[in-house]
């Protein structure tokens, strides 16, 4: 099975120091062979795939619902019998937003077993806020900062959003309220189509690790595989992750 | 005009059993909930939905209920006032069904159906997004939805549930912006009426409640 790493940019938030960065990291981090990839808006490079476009017509900028549906992108791309230009068949598929520090092997990911996708569990979440906010469509316990899958498993996701379209770009503050609420189950973690990475491989850098028990914030875990830097707030600085590079 | 519930001590039980639930562990995120589903508004707006269809002298046996919540309110006010059969709610929530079966327990649907002689109206209630899936459970008389202002515009609904059946639509709505779940507030009756392909308008209307919202409803097909 062919390793793909994928990240995605679009718009000016981040810079393309931040892929170089990433790409970097992986290859400084992964001791197993794999390709790394971008898909872009602005495709300059041989690794640069560029971002479909077909879904704009459902984001309302004013709102700003379902803003990272970008991501549905990956999901299809490579699937389409005589258009695997980039993938082949059985490739796996680790994809990593670009405010992330690695500290470990990626390896790792790569061997986890592949029966299901796996996606971040917010572990920094309380149990009882997600399902006392489920319906009010807050405090989300997926993450969608890092994803994993193999050759087609994530179809369902991206026909599912090609189906529903204009209901889920209204509907959805975020792609992991999305997530949370139609691939995912807080009520009984082990029956959804996604899975939740287990605790102690992903931890937040503005959110903590695993509530209750370890919370603090800003505190890099070196012993974790990884570090977001997902904030909800506008106000995200994403030159703070610079100094930690 | 509605303005009370009748508190019978069938209902004292039911109400009574909810607390009970409340201690469990595996339940007390909902308490909030329960406390916001038992608010004067919420009590307000189910009267004033009851009292307008009794005005209008609709004859109802089956009623669906889209984003129910509880239906502590709605249940008895159905049942007593309207005489209505059989209520089907349908929540996206999951915790939904196991505490409003609670607040409903009276009129519980048992598998074995043949205990259900006695029963004046049968409840049941699923997990269930009515925006994504058609609902399949045979026909209704009226179809109430009192949170338009968290989903979708109804329209969307009448698409997936077309076929051959013509309920009439109870809807509500309101003009309160500040939650961010509030993603479908409206600032008129009309409008709530046009953007759920209401065209035979049975009683349009507003109030405020005690709240300080303004609340709009649409009765129709």
């Amino acid at each position: 099975m062919m390793n793909n790493i994928l990240c995605i940019k679009w718009g000016d938030k981040y810079d393309d120091s931040y892929v170089e960065k990433l790409n970097e990291q992986c290859e400084e981090n992964c001791s197993v062979p794999f390709k790394f990839w971008c898909f872009t808006d602005k495709p300059e490079k041989d690794w640069h795939i560029p971002i479909p476009t077909i879904l704009d017509k459902f984001f309302d900028e004013k709102r700003g619902f379902f803003w990272a549906y970008r991501k549905c992108y990956m999901f299809n791309h490579g699937q389409i019998p005589n258009d695997n230009s980039h993938f082949p068949d059985n490739s796996k598929f680790l994809f990593l937003d670009l405010d992330v520090i690695i500290h470990q092997d990626l390896k790792y990911f790569f061997e986890l077993p592949n029966d299901k996708p796996w996606i971040v569990r917010g572990w920094w979440n309380d149990i009882h806020m997600v399902k006392q906010n489920y319906a009010k469509h807050k405090s989300t316990p997926i993450n969608s900062s890092a994803i994993l899958w193999k050759s087609g498993q994530m179809m369902p996701v991206w026909e599912h959003v090609k189906k529903h379209n204009e209901l889920i770009f209204f509907t959805y503050a975020s792609l992991d309220n999305y997530f949370a609420h139609h691939w995912y189950d807080p009520w009984n973690e082990d029956s959804g189509f996604l899975r939740g990475f287990p605790q102690g491989d992903i931890y937040s850098w503005y959110k903590g690790n695993v509530f209750p028990d370890d919370m603090e914030l800003k505190k890099l875990r070196l012993g974790h595989k990884i570090c977001l830097f997902n904030n909800s707030k506008e106000s995200n600085d994403v030159g703070e992750l610079k100094l930690l590079w | 005009m509605v303005d009370h519930i009748k508190f019978t001590t069938e209902i004292a039980e039911d109400w009574k059993s909810v607390l009970s639930l409340l201690h469990h562990d595996k339940y007390n995120h909902c308490i909030k909930r329960i406390r916001d589903a038992s608010s004067t508004s919420q009590l307000q707006s189910k009267l004033w939905l009851v009292s307008e269809i009794v005005n209008l002298n609709i004859d109802v046996e089956r009623v669906a209920l889209l984003a129910g919540w509880y239906a502590n309110f709605i249940t008895p006010l159905l049942v007593d006032e309207l005489g209505v059969k059989y209520i089907l709610n349908l929540d996206s929530d999951p915790d939904v069904k196991t505490i409003s079966y609670k607040f409903n327990k009276r009129h519980k649907i048992n598998k074995d159906q043949t205990k259900n002689r006695d029963v004046v109206c049968l409840y049941r209630c699923e997990t269930h997004d009515v925006m994504f899936k058609p609902i399949n459970y045979g026909y209704f008389d009226l179809v109430i939805n009192t949170s338009c202002e968290h989903m979708f515009p109804m329209k969307k609904f009448r698409e997936l549930n077309g076929g051959n059946s013509n309920p009439i639509y109870v809807l509500q709505s309101s003009n309160d912006r500040q939650y961010d779940d509030h993603i479908n507030c409206v600032d008129s009756a009309d409008e709530l009426a046009d953007q759920s392909d209401i065209v035979d308008v049975m009683y349009s209307g507003e109030r405020e409640l005690s709240n300080g919202m303004t609340r709009y409803m649409v009765i129709g097909r």
